[in-house]
C-alpha cells in the first residue's frame, strides 16, 4: 500500500532549492569524517591485523566525531588568573567593612565578595552605631550591577570624554572666581568629615561657593528644633533599649524616621527578661511598622497627634491647655502621663511630625524628664537638608545668580514638589554638571552628566553619630568609565591626591588621634573615645572647620539664619491651635522596600511586599474602610486570584496626581486622614 | 529604567514645603488597577496557635501551660498532648549538628532585612508583577502579617469559642464571616514562615521520585536535579512554603530583570545553583553556609563555635529575632531558647516536630 505521505525532518526540507537540502540527502555529516584517511589505503589496511575490535573503535570514533560536530555546546566566558591576584583563593569568601551613605541609607557593613564580585551584605557588627542594614542596603549591591547604569559622561546627552568635562568645568570655575554669581553644590547629606573639609578647601579656593544640602524626603523640623536649642544641625539621638516606656506621636522610628536604624535596640527592650519588657504606645494616623508594634496604638490624625502632644506635655508640667480630643484619646493622654510620672527617666517621647513646635516640645519634655534613652549630646549627622536654602537656591537660579551648579546624590527634577521651578532655575545657569548613576529626570535638564561609582566601588567616610565614625572602600574596580564627585572635585581644584589620600590625610590629621589607619579600615568603623559634647570640638577640629564654613555659606545665602530658639510656651500655644487645613489629612511616608526611590531600579526592591500593606511593585494610597465606602473605593479579589482596586485622584494646593491606586487598609473610624506614599517613578527613560 | 520597573505612580509633587501632612481632597477615578499583593487573607480568624500571644501580666504570673497551651489530640478516645502522639519512629538525632531555628515573635518588627536578605543569598529569581499576581512569588522567606478582628487576638479567640450553632447571634457560619474582617484599630502581629525543616516532613513521604529527603542534620534537602515537578510535595506541606519554578525566570527575555544579562548575573552566590523551569525550590536553610562553617572547623581540627552556624536571614536580622544553631551544642543559644516556656511550634497539632521554633508574642498591656 502505497501512501503519499511526505515527513519532512526540518523546515529547510521544504524549499526544495535549498542547498543544504541536497548535501544532507548526499551526506549524512556535513562536516567530512576521515575514514578515507586510514579505511583508504587497501594495501596498508590488508597489512595491518584489523580485527573486529579495532573496527568497532574506528566506528565507535567516527559516531562520536559526528555527534560532536553536530552540537554545539552554550559558550562560557572565563579569564584564567595568569597571575593569581594576591588574598582571593577561588572559592573562598572575602570580607571587606565598608559603609553606604546615599543620602537616605547610613550603615556599617560588611561585603561578602567572591572572586572580586561584591555578592551579598551583612551586618557589620563591630559598629556601635548604624551596623545593621535594612532591605534596601542588602539589596543595594544588586544595584551596582544595574544593566541601565550610565557607563561614562556625557555632555547634552550625548557620551563625551572626562577630559571634556574637566576642561569645561575648570575653565566655568575660573571665570567665576572672585565674580557675583555662585559656584552652587546640591548634594545630598554626606555627613563626611573628609567631604566637608573637601567642600572647605573647594570654599577656600573660590570665595561664592555655596553648598545646599537637599535631602528628598526633609527632617527638617527636628534638625531645625535641634539647631534652636543645641547650637548644632543634626537630629537627637535615641536609645531605646534603655527605655521602659516609648511614647511616639508619629514617628515612625521602627522604620526611616530620622534615618531608621532604632529597631535593634528596640527588640532588646521588648524581650520579656525576669518578667519586665518595655512598653510602647503609639499615637499616629497611618499604620506604620511602629504602629504594628506597639502595645497600644492610638490612631489620631496629624492634627489631633499635636494637641495630643501639647497636652501631654501640660500634663507632666502640672499646667493645662485647651484642645480638643474625643474622651477615650484623653483618657490614654491621662494614662500616659501617670505611666511617665511613676518613671520618669525610664520615659522616651519621639515624634515624626514636620513641625518645628512638635519637635521641641519633645525635646523639652525629654529633657524634663532626663530620659536615659535620650542622647542630645551625641546626635545623629544623618540628615542635614535646609529646606530653606533649597528654596533659596532654587530662586537664585531662577535670577541668575548661579554662574555653576553641581548636583551629587540628588534627582531634584524628580523629588521636588517644584521642579518645573528647577528646570527654569537650571536653564539660566551657565554650566550644570549632574553627578548620577542612572539617567533620570535631572540628567535629562543638566547640560553635562557625570557618571558616578556606585558606593561600592568608591572610597569615603561617615560620621553617622557624633564620636562615631565610619569608612567606606572600594570593593571592586570602578564596572565602568565613572567618578566620584569627590574625585572630581579634588580633580578641579588642581589636586593631584586622589580621594583615598585624601581621607587618609583627613583621618590621621584630625579623627584617629595616633591611632592605626590601617586596623580602622579593616573594622570599617572607629569610635572616637570619651565622646562627650563639651570635649567633641578639641578632639575633632574637624567639625570645628565645617561649622566655620557653614557660616560663610550663610553669608553667601544671607536670607537663611539659624532660626532662634522657639519658647516652650509659644510651641504650645501653636500645637493646641493646629487645625487641619481643610479637606482630608493628607499623610505622606515613604514605604519599606523604596525609601526616597533611589534604588527603584532594583527588582529585588519592586518585588518586595510591604510589611504592612503586603503588596509587591506598586504604590498607592491607602484609605480606611470608613473612607473606603464613603467614597465608593473598592478593593476586589478577581478569578486568576489578583487583587483590584480603584483609582483615586489626589489633589493638594491644586496639584492634582492622577489615578493612584487604593488600597483599604485598616485603621481605624475617623474620617479625616488617609495617607499615601511618594515615591516610585513612572517615568519615560528607557535603557 | 526599564520597563518593567516602570511601576507606581511620583508622589512628590504632592510634598508641597517639605511637609508630610498635607491637606488635601480624594476623589475616585475610573477604571479598576491591578495589585500584585502577595498576602490575600489578612486576619487570623481565631487561630489562636498559629500566632501564640499573651500580656505580660499573665505571662508573669500564671503557669505557661495556660498561656502557651500544647494542642491535644484525640487517642483511643483519650485526650492527649499532640507532642506525645507520633505516626513515626523517629532516628537517633544526638550526634553531630542537629540544626534548630528560633523566631522571637517579641523581637521582629517585621522590616524585612531577612527576605532580601535570602533572595541575595540563594539566588532567588524576580518573577515579575504579573507572576506575583498569579501568586508565583518565589521568597523562600516570608512575613505573613495578621490583623486581629476584633480590637485584640485574643478578642477573636474568645468570639470563636464561643460559637454555638450554625446560625443565630453567634452561629459559626455568620460569625466566621465576620471574623474575615479586620478591626478599624487592629491588632497586628508579623510572622516569618520558611521552610520549618520538619522531622517528620509531610513532603517527603510523598515525593514519587525522593527529590526531597531529610538529613541527618536537621535540614530538609531538595535535589534539583531529581525533582520532576509533581508538586505533590507544596501540596502537602502546611506551611506553603514550597516554590514552583513556573518559568525559566534566567536568561529569558520574558523576564529580564538581573539574571537576563551578564552584568546583573554577576550578583549571583556561586555557593547556591540557579533553578530551572519545572522543579520545586525553597528554604535550604543556607545548607551552604552551614557546611561552610563544619569544613572550616574540620580543616583547623576543632569544634564549631556557636555563633559560626548563620543562615542568611538569621545574620542579617538585627533585631535578633532569628537565631539558628545548633541544638546538640548544649552551649548554644538556640539551644537555650528551645527550652523556654515561650517556645511553640508552627501547627504543633500536625505532628510535623518543625526543626523552626517560635517564641510567643508577650503584650505589655500594663497602664500606669
Amino acid at each position: 500500500m502505497a501512501s503519499n505521505k511526505k515527513y519532512w525532518k526540518n523546515e529547510a526540507e521544504l524549499n526544495p532549492n535549498d542547498s543544504i537540502v541536497e548535501t544532507l540527502k548526499q551526506n549524512e555529516f556535513v562536516e567530512p569524517i576521515p575514514v578515507d584517511d586510514f579505511l583508504g589505503d587497501k594495501e596498508s589496511l590488508s597489512a595491518t591485523s584489523t580485527n573486529r575490535r579495532d573496527f568497532l573503535k574506528y566506528v565507535g570514533f567516527s559516531t562520536a566525531a559526528a555527534s560532536l560536530a553536530a552540537c554545539e555546546g552554550p559558550v562560557h566566558k572565563s579569564i584564567p588568573y595568569v597571575v593569581q591576584p594576591e588574598n582571593i583563593i577561588p572559592g573562598v569568601a572575602n570580607f571587606y567593612a565598608t559603609t553606604i551613605a546615599n543620602g537616605f541609607d547610613f550603615a556599617s557593613i560588611l561585603i561578602k565578595t567572591r572572586e572580586g564580585r561584591p555578592i551579598k551584605v551583612e551586618n557589620n557588627k563591630d559598629a556601635k552605631v548604624a551596623g545593621s542594614a535594612n532591605a534596601r542596603v542588602q539589596a543595594s549591591v544588586l544595584s551596582l550591577y544595574d544593566s541601565t547604569r550610565l557607563q561614562g559622561p556625557m555632555a547634552n546627552g550625548e557620551p563625551t570624554e572626562w577630559s571634556v568635562l574637566d576642561a569645561a568645568v575648570k575653565a566655568k570655575l575660573g571665570s567665576l572666581k572672585g565674580s557675583g554669581q555662585q559656584i552652587a553644590l546640591l548634594t545630598q547629606t554626606y555627613a563626611s568629615p573628609s567631604t566637608d573639609r573637601l567642600i572647605g578647601d573647594l570654599k577656600a579656593e573660590y570665595s561664592n561657593v555655596n553648598h545646599v544640602v537637599y535631602d528628598a524626603i526633609s527632617e527638617d523640623a527636628a534638625a531645625s528644633a535641634y539647631e534652636a536649642k543645641y547650637g548644632e544641625r543634626a537630629l537627637a539621638d535615641y536609645d531605646f533599649e534603655k527605655a521602659d516606656l516609648i511614647v511616639s506621636f508619629g514617628a515612625d522610628f521602627l522604620g526611616d524616621w530620622q534615618g531608621g536604624g532604632y529597631d535593634g535596640g528596640y527588640a532588646k527592650g521588648r524581650i520579656p527578661k525576669n518578667g519586665k519588657m518595655s512598653r510602647h504606645v503609639q499615637f499616629e494616623a497611618n499604620m506604620s511598622l511602629s504602629g504594628a508594634n506597639a502595645d497600644k496604638r492610638v490612631p489620631l490624625t496629624p492634627m489631633q497627634q499635636k494637641i495630643a502632644l501639647a497636652q501631654l506635655y501640660a500634663k507632666l508640667n502640672g499646667t493645662s491647655v485647651g484642645g480638643e480630643l474625643s474622651e477615650n484619646v484623653q483618657k490614654t493622654i491621662d494614662d500616659v502621663a501617670a505611666e511617665i510620672r511613676k518613671n520618669k527617666s525610664g520615659a522616651v517621647i519621639v515624634t515624626g511630625l514636620d513641625d518645628i513646635n512638635a519637635q521641641t516640645v519633645v525635646l523639652a519634655i525629654n529633657e524634663m524628664l532626663g530620659s536615659k534613652a535620650y542622647d542630645a549630646a551625641s546626635p545623629r549627622y544623618v540628615r542635614q537638608g535646609n529646606v530653606k536654602a533649597v528654596q533659596k537656591l532654587i530662586s537664585d537660579m531662577k535670577a541668575g545668580k548661579v554662574g555653576a551648579l553641581l548636583v551629587d546624590g540628588v534627582n531634584p527634577m524628580y523629588t521636588l514638589p517644584n521642579s518645573a521651578d528647577f528646570k527654569e532655575g537650571v536653564e539660566k545657569v551657565g554650566l550644570s554638571v549632574v553627578f548620577s548613576n542612572n539617567w533620570n529626570e535631572t540628567t535629562e535638564v543638566a547640560q553635562y552628566t557625570a557618571a558616578a561609582n556606585h558606593f561600592l566601588e568608591s572610597w569615603g567616610d561617615t560620621q553617622i553619630k557624633k564620636g562615631q565614625y565610619s569608612l567606606m572602600q572600594p570593593t571592586i574596580k570602578e564596572l565602568f568609565d565613572t567618578r566620584q564627585f569627590q574625585t572630581a572635585l579634588l580633580t578641579w581644584l588642581g589636586s593631584d591626591k586622589s580621594y583615598y589620600e585624601y581621607v587618609k590625610e583627613t583621618w590621621n590629621q584630625s579623627i584617629l588621634a595616633g591611632n592605626d589607619w590601617s586596623k580602622a579600615l579593616h573594622d570599617g568603623v572607629y569610635s572616637a573615645a570619651g565622646m562627650t559634647l563639651a570635649s567633641s570640638a578639641d578632639a575633632d577640629p574637624e567639625n570645628t572647620v565645617s561649622a566655620e564654613v557653614d557660616k560663610e555659606a550663610v553669608n553667601v545665602v544671607e536670607e537663611v539664619v539659624a532660626q532662634a530658639g522657639i519658647p516652650i510656651a509659644t510651641a504650645i500655644n501653636s500645637l493646641v491651635n493646629a487645625t487641619s487645613g481643610g479637606g482630608v489629612e493628607l499623610t505622606l511616608y515613604s514605604k519599606t522596600g523604596m525609601g526616597a526611590g533611589q534604588q527603584a531600579n532594583n527588582p529585588w526592591l519592586q518585588e518586595f511586599p510591604d510589611p504592612i500593606t503586603r503588596v509587591s511593585w506598586d504604590n498607592y494610597v491607602t484609605v480606611s474602610k470608613a473612607d473606603a465606602e464613603r467614597l465608593g473605593f473598592v478593593n476586589e479579589h478577581v478569578a486568576n486570584g489578583g487583587l483590584d482596586g480603584s483609582y483615586a485622584n489626589v489633589t493638594v494646593n491644586g496639584i492634582v496626581v492622577n489615578n493612584i491606586p487604593v488600597i483599604i487598609q485598616p485603621r481605624s473610624g475617623n474620617w479625616f486622614y488617609r495617607s499615601f506614599f511618594r515615591l516610585r517613578k513612572k517615568s519615560g527613560y528607557e535603557n | 529604567m526599564k520597563t518593567e520597573m516602570q511601576t507606581g505612580v511620583n508622589a512628590y509633587p504632592l510634598y508641597q514645603d517639605f511637609n508630610s501632612v498635607q491637606a488635601a481632597t480624594i476623589e475616585k477615578a475610573s477604571g479598576m488597577h491591578e495589585f500584585a499583593c502577595i498576602q490575600l487573607h489578612k486576619t487570623l480568624m481565631g487561630r489562636g496557635d498559629i500566632i501564640k500571644e499573651t500580656t505580660l501580666e499573665i505571662f508573669n504570673t500564671k503557669d505557661h501551660s495556660e498561656w502557651n497551651e500544647v494542642p491535644m489530640v484525640s487517642l483511643d478516645h483519650q485526650e492527649v498532648p499532640a507532642t506525645s502522639v507520633d505516626l513515626w519512629d523517629s532516628f537517633d538525632r544526638t550526634i553531630g549538628h542537629h540544626f534548630n531555628m528560633s523566631i522571637d515573635l517579641n523581637a521582629c518588627t517585621g522590616c524585612g532585612a531577612c527576605v532580601i536578605a535570602c533572595h541575595a543569598e540563594n539566588n532567588v529569581p524576580v518573577v515579575g508583577k504579573e507572576e506575583v499576581r498569579k501568586s508565583r512569588d518565589m521568597h523562600w522567606l516570608r512575613i505573613d502579617r495578621y490583623y486581629s478582628s476584633e480590637d485584640t487576638f485574643e478578642g477573636d479567640n474568645i468570639k470563636k469559642d464561643e460559637f454555638d450553632g450554625l446560625t443565630g447571634e453567634k452561629g459559626s457560619l455568620s460569625g466566621f464571616g465576620e471574623l474575615e474582617h479586620p478591626a478599624a484599630n487592629p491588632q497586628v502581629a508579623f510572622q516569618p514562615v520558611m521552610c520549618q525543616h520538619c522531622n517528620h516532613a509531610p513532603c517527603e513521604t510523598v515525593c514519587p521520585v525522593a527529590a526531597t529527603s531529610h538529613s541527618r542534620q536537621g535540614q530538609n534537602h531538595m535535589a534539583y536535579n531529581r525533582c520532576v515537578g509533581t508538586r505533590y510535595c507544596a501540596n502537602n506541606c502546611p506551611y506553603k512554603v514550597r516554590r514552583f519554578n513556573w518559568f525559566l525566570y534566567n536568561n529569558n527575555d520574558e523576564f529580564d530583570y538581573h539574571m537576563n544579562n551578564d552584568l546583573g548575573k554577576m550578583v549571583l552566590n556561586p555557593d547556591v545553583n540557579v533553578r530551572s523551569r519545572g522543579v520545586i525550590e525553597k528554604c535550604s536553610m543556607c545548607i551552604q553556609k552551614t557546611q561552610k562553617s563544619i569544613l572550616d572547623a574540620k580543616k583547623d581540627g576543632r569544634l564549631v563555635k556557636d555563633e559560626e552556624f548563620q543562615t542568611a536571614c538569621s545574620s542579617a536580622c538585627s533585631t535578633g529575632a532569628i537565631v539558628f544553631g545548633d541544638v546538640n551544642d548544649k552551649e548554644s543559644e538556640v539551644s537555650e531558647l528551645v527550652e523556654s516556656n515561650r517556645m511553640y511550634h508552627l501547627l504543633e497539632h500536625v505532628g510535623t516536630k518543625p526543626n523552626v521554633f517560635y517564641h510567643v508574642k508577650v503584650r505589655n498591656t500594663i497602664e500606669a
